[in-house]
């Protein structure tokens, strides 16, 4: 019996440690997506911003688009100026979808990914004639896949196409694709002191040619310089980027983390090249 | 003779049958033939117009004291472990008959009924098991389970023959074992034993099927309605093969680490030199089983793990990047924990072998190459911190240790340390031999050159991820495996022609073994049930919120993944009742043999008893 006690302490001691340890861990519970939503009428700016929590993984039957298209990780491509992009596509001899216009070719990416398939992110022995995407209408009704449409087309400074849905459609039906009425994007800021001003960035950060004066954050004046001794290997202006986008991927030792991650979602493409470059040559 | 070899025949007849389901079917090819199905049904009116219901909350009927899914999630686990248990032992019970009756060695056919006695009454436990998860399932997800029924209806009556069909040869198999010992009887027995381990596959191969089917459903159309009037169409799945070998590889080491428990606790508990030595010689073969079946078991989760990416990288996405990544390193720590144990029991078993001592000072650096492997496959990549611990470290993932964090370091560690618990159990089988053929020196540098070229190629293939994009990575990782399993098999096949006619260095001194190693034999079987549990969740859970992915939802309050904490208190409790009941097995199998003496005073009152019937007679 003592033998039969002493092997029944090891192996709870074995089971408690087993079970303690994953407790300790970070603790997160993932909710299903509603089942039924009537979205009635939408503004266009409110369509946008589901599209884009869509793409974020906030919203949706799925991780959300960024889980593969971030530029970070290389798993699919970068989804940047999609208007500019498709057209190009449009027009390439390897396309072989359908769709005439870029609305159309973005909901055919999305439910047909084959039709074409980015050089280099195609299914490992297929030559980029299969994509590795799963069909997203089967995550999303049709009006979320217009939205992400919509989020696409505007997310840096381009027009939106499709319309918000009206409140009339049959639930989960197609909101109208065609003769959309534009958002009115907030202006791009067009050189590096109103990209300043529009983010608030002197609130925290001090660059003097930029005209801010903030005492909380890094100062920003030489920041070309530093930026190429902080990460070894890393590209001072790959390092700036990274930084915008991702604040928590280095945090400048000394430094508190107060950077608000998931800030640089919020800039256009377009602003935030113009700034890393501003900032690269900022020595 | 002629039946002898009549009886060979059969076996290899009924062995090929057994081995054809596990021919791997892609997911490709299983949507190719999908596609196929639906082009062919077009043309064809369809016999099955039914369609997944789409269901509301308030379809789903509730105890209300308990959760309906940690009822239903504790009842399958519970069935799960039973059904692995009562699979895998027959399998190796017929190898160690089969075995016995090859090397005219009695103490296989003794250590084979053992076994089998003791898991008798886990068969009583499975099907009780498997009763109450049916009851769960007809009671709470009625409307799932009718669908899944309906949609699978040919296989549910093949699975109740098939059922029946164990039932009646498990309990011919096990009582017979004496009738039908010696001489053409014995080959009846084992065909006997053939027949279960058929029956028990079948009943694997086909809940396998429906299992495989709510993960990666194909034959159905977006509304789950069937587009071919065969069932084949949604049996062939893609994860129907990875999940028949997984869990056949899971199974045959997960029974032998519950055999090897066993065999612990009747070695601690042993009084007699005799016993001792034959519980150590049976936990030293339970343990063989385990870690020889531990070993290709890696790259079995590997293809399953693939097969998943390659039907839904959203899927995929989530198990090993999404909320279920922790889990991942969990497993790592487990996993970890089961090579470092079965390798201790291995060296402690030198101990008692003459010759061992020239392979001592080998173990340390075996055990560091282990620990350091181990401490790599753990490392996570990205974690979640808070903004403190970030600081600290200096950004999301540490500059030092992140890189260790991603699938070309894993790989490399995963390899490293199934190669070097080779080596371990390698040096372990010959540890009291001396090889007398003439090219013995020619013969071991050659093993070695080997083994390190081998280890060499795995590194640099390791290193070689690191310089090519994210779908070269992968590539690399098949290579890897290669060079591990070519150094298992010719390592082996070397050693075994190197010690034909080998001298002995002096016996095995059976019985002669620490305590502590049985306690590693114990913590072994503890860890393949929590981590069987644990595994279980993740591959179940990672469906979400759909009872059958994207055809199916889940409808009811429970359809949210749970956190961390909550999935791991389930594994612990549903791994505590079921380290519970099978205690009871071994205990019942232990009362079986014990017969008690005839009390003095009840005999005299008997006998008194008897003298006045005569009396009054």
């Amino acid at each position: 019996m003592k033998t039969f006690l002493k092997l029944l302490a090891v192996c709870a001691i074995v089971l408690a440690a087993y079970t303690l340890y994953p407790m300790s861990l970070p603790q997160q519970t993932a909710e299903p997506p509603p089942l039924e939503e009537k979205i009635g009428a939408l503004t266009m700016d409110k369509f946008i911003e589901i599209g884009k929590d869509i793409f974020d993984g906030k919203r949706g039957g799925f991780g959300g688009c960024v889980l593969c298209h971030d530029p970070k990780l290389g798993r699919a491509p970068d989804l940047v100026n999609m208007n500019s992009v498709s057209e190009k596509r449009l027009k390439d001899p390897r396309y072989k979808g359908k769709s005439k216009s870029v609305e159309e070719y973005l909901r055919e990416s999305m439910i047909e990914p084959a039709a074409f398939v980015v050089a280099g992110f195609g299914v490992a022995g297929t030559n980029d004639t299969q994509s590795p995407m799963m069909n997203i209408s089967q995550y999303l009704k049709p009006w979320e896949v217009n939205a992400t449409i919509a989020y696409l087309q505007t997310k840096d400074g381009g027009e939106a196409t499709v319309q918000p849905p009206t409140g009339e459609e049959s639930p989960g039906g197609q909101a109208g694709a065609a003769g959309g009425v534009a958002a009115a994007p907030a202006a791009s800021a067009r050189t590096p002191q109103e990209f300043f001003q529009k983010y608030g960035c002197g609130a925290c950060h001090k660059h003097e040619k930029g005209g801010i004066a903030g005492a909380v954050a890094t100062d920003l004046t030489h920041v070309g310089t530093a930026a190429m001794k902080r990460k070894p290997g890393t590209p001072a202006k790959d390092y700036i980027r990274e930084s915008i986008l991702n604040p928590t991927a280095f945090i400048v030792p000394g430094q508190a983390p107060i950077m608000p991650p998931g800030y640089g979602e919020k800039m256009l493409a377009s602003e935030i090249e113009m700034i890393v470059v501003f900032l690269v040559d900022s020595k | 003779m002629q039946k002898k070899r009549f009886a060979v025949g059969v076996l290899l007849i009924l062995i090929l049958l057994h081995l054809v389901p596990l021919i791997p079917v892609s997911a490709d090819l299983a949507l190719a033939q999908e596609g196929q199905a639906v082009a062919s049904a077009e043309g064809a009116p369809l016999k099955a117009t039914f369609s997944a219901p789409k269901l509301k909350p308030e379809d789903y009927p509730s105890f209300g004291w308990v959760s309906s899914r940690e009822a239903v999630w504790v009842a399958a686990q519970l069935h799960l472990f039973f059904g692995a248990f009562v699979l895998a032992v027959p399998i190796f019970v017929l190898v160690f008959e089969g075995i016995g009756i090859t090397t005219k060695d009695e103490r296989y056919d003794h250590i084979a009924h053992e076994i089998m006695k003791v898991s008798m009454t886990a068969f009583s436990f499975t099907a009780l098991s498997g009763g109450l998860l049916t009851f769960f399932l007809i009671t709470l997800y009625p409307d799932f389970t009718k669908y899944l029924m309906r949609l699978f209806q040919p296989t549910v009556i093949f699975y109740i023959l098939a059922f029946i069909a164990e039932a009646l040869f498990c309990y011919t198999y096990y009582y017979s074992w004496d009738a039908l010992r010696y001489g053409t009887r014995k080959w009846i027995h084992l065909t006997l034993g053939l027949l279960l381990n058929v029956s028990g596959m079948t009943i694997l191969f086909i809940a396998n099927a429906w299992t495989g089917f709510m993960m990666t459903p194909v034959g159905v159309d977006a509304a789950g309605t069937p587009v071919s009037d065969t069932v084949w169409a949604v049996i062939r799945n893609p994860l129907w093969n990875p999940l028949n070998l997984h869990r056949f590889i899971a199974n045959l080491a997960y029974g032998g680490a519950i055999v090897g428990a066993y065999a612990a606790y009747k070695f601690l508990s042993s009084a007699t030199p005799e016993e001792k030595a034959h519980y150590d010689w049976m936990g030293y073969t339970a343990n063989l089983i385990a870690i020889s079946t531990l070993l290709p078991l890696p790259f079995a989760g590997y293809i399953l793990m693939a097969e998943i990416y390659a039907y839904s990288q959203q899927m995929g996405i989530t198990a090993m990047g999404g909320i279920f990544a922790w889990l991942f390193i969990v497993q790592a720590v487990l996993i970890g924990a089961i090579f470092l144990g079965a390798n201790y029991y291995l060296w402690c078993g030198m101990e008692k072998i003459s010759g061992a001592e020239r392979y001592t000072a080998a173990i340390k650096y075996i055990g560091a190459v282990i620990i350091v492997a181990f401490l790599v496959w753990l490392t996570p990549h990205t974690i979640i911190m808070t903004a403190m611990e970030m600081m600290k470290i200096g950004g999301s993932h540490s500059a030092l240790l992140g890189p260790l964090g991603i699938m070309p370091a894993k790989n490399t560690a995963a390899n490293t340390l199934i190669l070097f618990t080779f080596l371990s159990f390698f040096l372990y089988r010959r540890a009291n031999k001396a090889p007398t053929v003439p090219w013995v020196k020619t013969g071991t540098i050659i093993m070695t050159a080997f083994f390190a070229i081998a280890w060499i190629n795995i590194i640099l293939l390791g290193i070689y991820g690191y310089l090519v994009p994210t779908a070269y990575k992968v590539r690399s990782s098949v290579p890897q495996v290669i060079s591990t399993l070519s150094v298992i098999f010719v390592l082996i096949v070397l050693d075994i022609i190197m010690h034909r006619k080998a001298k002995s260095l002096g016996p095995i001194q059976w019985g002669k073994m620490p305590p502590r190693s049985q306690y590693a034999l114990a913590i072994l079987a503890v860890s393949f049930t929590w981590l069987m549990a644990l595994m279980g969740y993740i591959r179940s859970g990672i469906r979400q919120h759909w009872h059958i992915y994207t055809i199916m939802r889940d409808a009811s309050p429970d359809a949210y993944t749970p956190a961390i904490a909550h999935a791991v208190l389930i594994s612990t409790i549903v791994t505590v009742i079921f380290l519970a009941l099978v205690i009871f097995c071994f205990w019942i199998a232990q009362i079986s043999t014990v017969k008690q003496a005839p009390i003095p005073q009840i005999a005299g009152a008997s006998e008194s008893h008897g003298r006045k019937h005569e009396d009054l007679s």
